[in-house]
C-alpha cells in the first residue's frame, strides 16, 4: 500500500461557484482560444497545433479558431487514474480520479542558497548548484509528511557555466530520493537535453518502456505573458510527447500587468491555456497523464512581484479546481506560495494560502517557498504546514452529523455533568481526531519557553530540527546504475555546453 | 500665479495623472503662449513625472500608472522638442539601452525598469526581449548611450550576460558604457565580476540607486 496522500472527504470541500457560473467560464475559455488564440514561438509545435485543428498564422506565430469539440475530445482522452512513480513503489503517488487523495510537498527552484552563520549572526548567500539540489532532495526524502519530492534548488551554477542544468538537476533528484521526483522544467539551451534526461530516467526505471509505465517525473510548463508558449516551453512539450512524459501545464498570466485584473477573466485565460496544452498533448499522446495546474496568477502592481496570496489568486484557483474536477474529471496541482523574504513572513503566508488550497481539494499541493534564495530552515516549516493540512483533511469527516459523530447515546449516558467523558471509550477511540503531534512546534509551557530564552520557532527550533533531518540518507541506487547515470551527465555536459 | 505658471502646473498635473489628452492640450497651450519649450519640459512635464515617480518610490502609485505617465511624458516631450534647436535640447540624466538577453522572453522586468528610470529622468531605449548581444551594442552606439542593461530570468541565459561583457571588451567599447546586469536569475556580486559588469541589481529600486552611484563615479 503506497504511503503518500491523505484521503479527502467525500463532501464539504470549498466550492466557490455553481454549475452555471462554471459553464460561463468554461465557454469563455473556448472563446479565448477561438478569438485570441495562443502564441507559439516554435515552428515545429505550431505545425503540430495546426494538425490538431485551428488556424495558424505563421508570421505572427499564433494558432486560433481551435474548434471546441477538438479540444474537448482530446482533453477527454487524458487518464483519470494513473501513477506518478517513486523509485520505491511504496512512495508511488496513486491518482484515482480527482480529489480522492491530497498530496503535499515543498517546492522552490531557488537559484541561490542562503545559509545562516550562527557565529557571525548573518546570512551567507551563494549560487545554488546540483549539490544543493541533492541536499534538499535527501532531506525531503526522509520526511514522511511529504508525499513526493520536487527540487528545492535549481542547478543554477551549472546553468550559469553553460552546462545543461535540467540534466544535472534531474540527476541529483533521481539519486537523492526514493519518492516521485517531481518537475522537469524549461531551463534548457537545446531541445536535445531532454533526450539525455530520458536516458537518465530509463536507467533508474529499468528501461524506457518501464519509465513510460512508471514515470519518475513529469514536465512543467509556464506560459509567459498572457498566452505565449516560448520556444523553451514548446521544446519541453515536444519532448514530453516524444518520450510520453506526463505534463502539468500552468498559465502565469500575471494580473494586472499581463492579464485582466478581475479573477473571472484571468481564470478563463488560465483555463484556456491549460485546455490547449492538454488537448495538444493528448492529440499526439493519448492516455499519458496530465494534471491541470490551477494557478491564476497575480502580481503586486506596486512592486511587480508576488506580494502574497491575494483574493484574485485564491478565487481563481478555486474556480480552476472546480472546472477541472467537475467538468473534465482531472486532478489539479498548485504551487501557490509566498514571495516574502523573512522566514516568519513566509511561514505566515504559506499557512494561510495552503489552508485554502487544502479546503478547496487541490490534489497536489506544492508548498512553494524561498523562491529567490532558499533557506533550508524552510523545510521543517513546510513539514509543519503539510502535517497540519493532512491532519485536518484526514479528520474532516468528524463534522458530518452521522450517528457515530453525533454520539447522542453517549451524551445521554454521560449526562449533563460530564464526569466520564475523559475516560469514556468513545472519546478514547477518537483521540486522534482532536490531537495532532506537531512536527517541530514549540510545545513547552510559557514559563519554560521564557526561561529558555524565548526561542523563535522559525529561526531557532526549525534550524535545530534541520540538523536532525540532515542525517537522513535515502536508499541508494545500485552502483552500476549510478555509474551509468554519471556517464550520461558527463556526456551531456560535454555535448550540450554553451558559451 | 502667472498664466505661464498656470500652464506649467497644468502640464505637471496632467503628466502625473497620466492624462494624455490633458497633457497634449497643455503642451499646445504652452506652445501657443510662447513658453520656452525647454522650460516647458523642465518645469512642466518633468515636475509631473517626478511627482509620480516619488509617489511610486513611497509605495503610493502603481507600476501601470508610472508606465502610462512615462508614455505620456515621452509623447509630450517629442512634441515640444520639435520646437527646440538640436543643440538646446534638455539633457537627460543619462541614456540607457536595456533589454532581455537572447533565449529569454521575459520582458516584464525591463518594462518596469524602463518606466521607473524614465520617471527618474533617464532617456530609456527598451529593445525588448530575446535580444542577441550585437543588438545591445548596436543600439547603444546608435543612441550614444551611457548605460547598457541586460536582464536574464533563466539561469541558463545568464551566459548571454557574459557574452555581452566579452563583446564589449573585444570591440574596445567596455569603458565607454556602464554595464548593468539584472533580472530574475538573480546575478550576484560574484557573477557581476565574472562577466565584467559594473553593477547588478535584482530590483528596480536597487538598480536606480546603483546606476546613480555609478554615474557619479564616472
Amino acid at each position: 500500500m503506497p504511503k503518500p496522500g491523505v484521503p479527502l472527504p467525500s463532501h464539504g470541500l470549498w466550492k466557490l461557484l455553481g454549475k452555471e457560473e462554471l459553464d460561463i467560464i468554461d465557454a469563455a475559455a473556448y472563446k479565448i482560444l477561438n478569438d485570441a488564440g495562443v502564441f507559439i514561438e516554435d515552428e515545429e509545435l505550431l505545425k503540430m497545433a495546426e494538425k490538431m485543428g485551428g488556424s495558424v498564422d505563421y508570421e505572427k506565430k499564433i494558432v486560433k479558431e481551435i474548434p471546441e469539440y477538438v479540444v474537448k475530445e482530446n482533453v477527454h482522452k487524458a487518464p483519470r487514474s494513473f501513477i506518478l512513480a517513486g523509485r520505491d513503489p511504496e512512495w508511488d503517488v496513486v491518482i484515482e480520479g480527482p480529489a480522492r487523495k491530497q498530496f503535499w510537498a515543498p517546492e522552490s527552484g531557488a537559484t541561490d542558497s542562503i545559509e545562516w552563520d550562527e557565529k557571525k549572526k548573518t546570512y551567507y548567500r551563494r549560487r545554488a548548484s546540483s549539490k544543493d539540489t541533492l541536499y534538499g532532495a535527501k532531506i525531503v526524502d526522509g520526511i514522511d509528511d511529504f508525499d513526493f519530492n520536487i527540487y528545492l534548488y535549481d542547478a543554477a551554477e551549472e546553468g550559469q557555466r553553460g552546462l545543461p542544468s535540467e540534466l544535472n538537476k534531474m540527476n541529483a533528484m533521481l539519486q537523492g530520493t526514493t519518492k516521485w521526483a517531481g518537475h522537469l522544467c524549461t531551463t534548457v539551451s537545446k531541445i536535445d537535453e531532454y533526450d539525455y534526461v530520458e536516458r537518465l530516467g530509463a536507467e533508474v526505471a529499468g528501461g524506457e518502456e518501464e519509465l513510460r509505465k512508471r514515470p519518475l517525473f513529469w514536465t512543467v510548463y509556464n506560459y509567459i505573458g498572457t498566452l505565449q508558449l516560448n520556444r523553451f516551453n514548446s521544446w519541453l512539450l515536444r519532448a514530453a510527447i516524444k518520450h510520453h512524459w506526463p505534463i502539468m501545464p500552468a498559465v502565469t498570466a500575471a494580473a494586472p500587468l499581463q492579464a485582466p485584473a478581475m479573477a473571472a477573466g484571468n481564470t478563463a485565460i488560465s483555463h484556456a491555456g491549460v485546455l490547449f496544452m492538454i488537448a495538444l498533448q493528448q492529440f499526439y499522446n493519448p492516455g499519458t497523464a496530465a494534471v491541470a495546474n490551477n494557478i491564476v496568477f497575480s502580481l503586486s502592481p506596486k512592486i511587480g512581484r508576488g506580494g502574497g496570496l491575494g483574493a484574485h489568486f485564491l478565487l481563481g484557483s478555486g474556480a480552476m479546481n472546480q472546472l477541472w474536477h467537475e467538468f473534465y474529471g482531472l486532478p489539479t496541482a498548485q504551487y501557490g506560495g509566498t514571495f516574502a523574504s523573512s522566514l516568519d513572513q513566509q511561514a505566515f503566508s504559506l499557512s494561510s494560502g495552503m489552508a485554502l488550497q487544502m479546503a478547496m481539494g487541490t490534489d497536489m499541493i506544492f508548498i512553494q517557498c524561498g523562491t529567490e534564495a532558499f533557506d533550508p530552515a524552510l523545510i521543517p516549516i513546510a513539514a509543519e504546514i503539510a502535517r497540519a493540512g493532512k491532519n485536518t483533511m484526514s479528520t474532516w469527516d468528524q463534522i458530518s452529523p452521522t450517528p457515530e459523530n453525533l454520539a447522542l447515546d453517549v451524551i445521554k449516558e454521560v449526562g449533563a455533568k460530564g464526569e466520564k467523558w475523559m475516560t469514556h471509550k468513545y472519546n478514547l477511540s477518537h483521540l486522534n481526531k482532536i490531537y495532532r503531534e506537531s512536527f517541530c512546534l514549540e510545545s513547552s509551557a510559557f514559563d519554560d519557553w521564557l526561561k529558555g530564552g524565548a526561542p523563535s520557532w522559525v529561526y531557532v527550533r526549525c534550524r535545530e530540527k534541520l540538523k536532525e533531518l540532515e542525517k537522513h540518507e535515502p536508499k541508494p541506487l545500485p552502483n552500476d546504475v549510478v555509474e551509468r547515470m554519471e556517464a550520461i551527465v558527463k556526456e551531456g555536459n560535454e555535448e550540450l555546453k554553451v558559451g | 500665479m502667472t498664466d505661464k505658471e498656470k500652464i506649467l502646473e497644468k502640464m505637471a498635473k496632467a503628466v502625473a495623472s497620466y492624462d494624455e489628452d490633458a497633457t497634449m492640450a497643455a503642451v499646445d497651450e504652452a506652445i501657443k503662449a510662447g513658453i520656452n519649450p525647454v522650460e516647458a519640459i523642465m518645469k512642466g512635464l518633468s515636475i509631473g513625472i517626478k511627482d509620480i515617480g516619488d509617489k511610486f518610490a513611497k509605495g503610493e502609485a502603481y507600476i501601470p500608472e508610472l508606465m502610462l505617465a512615462a508614455q505620456v511624458m515621452s509623447k509630450a516631450s517629442e512634441k515640444l522638442q520639435e520646437h527646440i534647436p538640436k543643440d538646446k535640447l534638455p539633457k537627460p540624466l543619462a541614456t540607457m539601452v536595456i533589454g532581455t538577453v537572447q533565449g529569454d522572453i521575459h520582458d516584464l522586468g525591463v518594462s518596469i525598469v524602463t518606466a521607473v528610470f524614465s520617471a527618474a529622468g533617464f532617456k530609456m531605449y527598451n529593445i525588448g526581449a530575446d535580444q542577441p548581444v550585437e543588438n545591445f551594442i548596436k543600439k547603444a552606439e546608435e543612441v550614444n548611450a551611457d548605460i547598457i542593461g541586460a536582464s536574464a530570468l533563466m539561469s541558463n541565459t545568464l551566459q548571454q550576460q557574459r557574452l555581452l561583457g566579452n563583446a564589449l571588451k573585444k570591440s574596445g567599447l567596455r569603458d565607454k558604457y556602464i554595464y548593468m546586469v539584472g533580472g530574475g536569475a538573480f546575478p550576484g556580486e560574484e557573477w557581476c565580476n565574472e562577466v565584467g559588469a559594473d553593477g547588478y541589481a535584482t530590483d528596480v529600486t536597487i538598480a536606480l540607486e546603483k546606476v546613480k552611484e555609478l554615474l557619479e563615479i564616472k
